[in-house]
């Protein structure tokens, strides 16, 4: 077991099975951010780590979270 | 997840321009969504490489909305209840003509409709041709995007 799981395991041990799984599979995530960061220093990571949460949802789920954010013209163009 | 994307009236002009064989593309905003970016718009823009107006009109009566092709400082446009984000666009900064772009594009289902979408890296392409403040703004979140769909493996 290395360090990672260690600190995994300290931090998840009073959650229930499903948060413990979502902790896990974010750590994941940001560990991937981190790497897609490290030979982009124009990049914020944590913009690399919502992408990557991002791709995860069906695509027209992505669209709708864009699009419910703000409120329709009152008039048309 | 229940909620749709797009409006009833949306989803019915999007079937009614592919049934009317007319190529459109979104773009801008709205595409980088799709590719994963984060972010928000209020448009919905439609690129097409020419409006045949008789089409397109047809396309807007079949959605219960309607298309003008503009007068007067109004561009053309397609209007109606639920169509209001809707945004008719004939040019595409930065971008190669229309043909090339729709032949890269990408085709996704959105709420069981299908539609034509600029690929990520082309709407970074567009928005850093714009050069508008708000464009300027979004470049980040959509280059992080674009590296996270890389590092994916999604993009080429």
């Amino acid at each position: 077991m290395n360090d990672a799981s260690n600190d995994i395991s300290d931090a998840t041990r009073d959650l229930t099975p499903e948060q413990r799984a979502w902790v896990v599979h974010s750590e994941a995530l940001w560990r991937k951010a981190h790497g897609i960061a490290s030979t982009r220093p124009d990049l914020d990571v944590g913009d690399v780590y919502h992408a990557l949460r991002s791709l995860e949802l069906p695509p027209a789920e992505r669209l709708r979270r864009g699009l419910t954010r703000v409120r329709v013209r009152a008039h048309p163009r | 997840m229940s909620e749709f994307a797009l409006t009833r009236a949306e989803r019915a002009l999007f079937e009614a321009l592919r049934a009317l064989d007319v190529p459109c593309l979104l773009v801008g905003m709205g595409a980088a969504l799709v590719e994963g970016a984060q972010g928000t718009t209020q448009d919905l823009d439609l690129w097409f490489g020419r409006i045949d107006s008789a089409k397109v009109g047809e396309a807007a009566r079949r959605a219960g909305g309607f298309y003008t092709s503009g007068v007067g400082l109004q561009p053309p446009a397609i209007g109606g209840d639920g169509l209001e984000r809707v945004g008719v666009v004939l040019t595409a900064s930065g971008l190669e003509p229309f043909e090339a772009e729709y032949a890269r594009s990408r085709e996704y289902v959105l709420d069981e409709v299908r539609v034509r979408v600029l690929p990520l890296e082309r709407v970074i392409v567009s928005k850093r041709a714009a050069n508008r403040p708000k464009d300027a703004a979004q470049i980040p979140l959509l280059e992080a995007a674009l590296a996270a769909r890389r590092g994916s493996g999604l993009t080429d």
